[in-house]
């Protein structure tokens, strides 16, 4: 989570800049696209880059997902935007689609384990889905910055959760 | 045909898998809202249970499908939830396995493969603890 912090202060002064030019194996795999921004009210081209080493940090946040069951999300959207070269939002709704399918890839084990309590998840399905929703919608109307800003909030507000509980266990 | 803002126009085979996602979404939801209701009514509170029933187990994905289709269940709550669970579960999986004919469609052979390992990989994971 820490990871999120490394370019804290470029992240939220300077514009997303889409990159000019492309490795060869993210070339190979056509992994450009556009998508019409609602709040710059433009529409925004991208080329993302460094295809391998991106896998490679995606495999990290498989594992930590795996592991830890949290979906590992911030450390995503660090890879899309910092080796990836992607656009805020565009990583941020293609973090939400990864997420599902990181849960999909451990679903067996945790069957397998017994662990999953229905009394917890039931609730929790119905709050993050429609929050997904809401948010899916709210995302493209809002700027870059006040998506990394509200990112920012979320993770800082994360690690003092973690730390706290942590603590508080000893 | 609609036309989106970027001035082209969006294939039905990509809408049609848009709303595979958003139907599988809301079935799910429904499920789960009626699953959380009648165990409100039951008990009560909406407190987390330690009761054993309300832990689900299974030897692996498809097995668990197997096992709550044949198997008879305590309560509606119990049956509505794990329902919402599985339904919210196999909509993204349906999702890649629409995927692989979408690109196949777009003639997108590249994707295809990419596609297919994807799908290989999440099927025996969901096949296999």
């Amino acid at each position: 989570m820490l990871t999120s912090f490394a370019k804290f202060k470029e992240s939220i002064t300077k514009e997303f800049v889409p990159s000019e030019s492309q490795d060869g194996v993210s070339k190979w795999l056509q992994l450009k696209g556009s998508y019409f921004d609602e709040s710059a009210n433009k529409v925004v081209e991208y080329k993302v880059n460094n295809a391998v080493l991106g896998g490679m940090g995606m495999l990290v946040a498989g594992l930590a997902a795996g592991m830890l069951g949290i979906g590992a999300g911030a450390f995503k959207v660090m890879v899309h935007e910092y080796i990836l070269k992607m656009p805020p939002k565009v990583s941020s709704t293609t973090s939400s689609f990864v997420i599902g399918m990181t849960a999909l890839a451990g679903i067996s084990v945790y069957l397998f384990s017994g662990l999953m309590n229905l009394t917890l998840m039931a609730p929790m399905a119905i709050g993050t889905t429609i929050g997904a929703v809401v948010g899916g919608r709210v995302l493209n109307h809002i700027s870059n910055r006040t998506l990394r800003i509200l990112f920012f909030v979320i993770v800082a507000l994360l690690i003092a959760q973690m730390l706290y509980k942590g603590v508080m266990s000893l | 045909m609609r036309v989106n803002k970027l001035g082209g126009s969006e294939p039905k085979f990509e809408k049609a898998i848009g709303y595979l996602l958003i139907i599988g979404v809301i079935i799910s939801l429904l499920l789960e809202i009626v699953g959380v209701v009648i165990l409100y009514r039951s008990y009560g509170n909406l407190n987390i249970s330690q009761d054993a029933n309300m832990y689900i187990k299974g030897r692996d994905f498809f097995s668990f499908i197997y096992q709550q289709i044949t198997e008879k269940h305590t309560t509606n709550a119990i049956l509505f939830m794990t329902a919402g669970i599985i339904v919210l579960i196999l909509t993204p999986y349906v999702r890649v396995i629409a995927s692989v004919f979408y690109f196949a469609w777009q003639r997108n052979i590249r994707y295809v493969l990419v596609t297919l390992f994807v799908l290989v990989v999440v099927t025996l994971s969901l096949a296999f603890h």
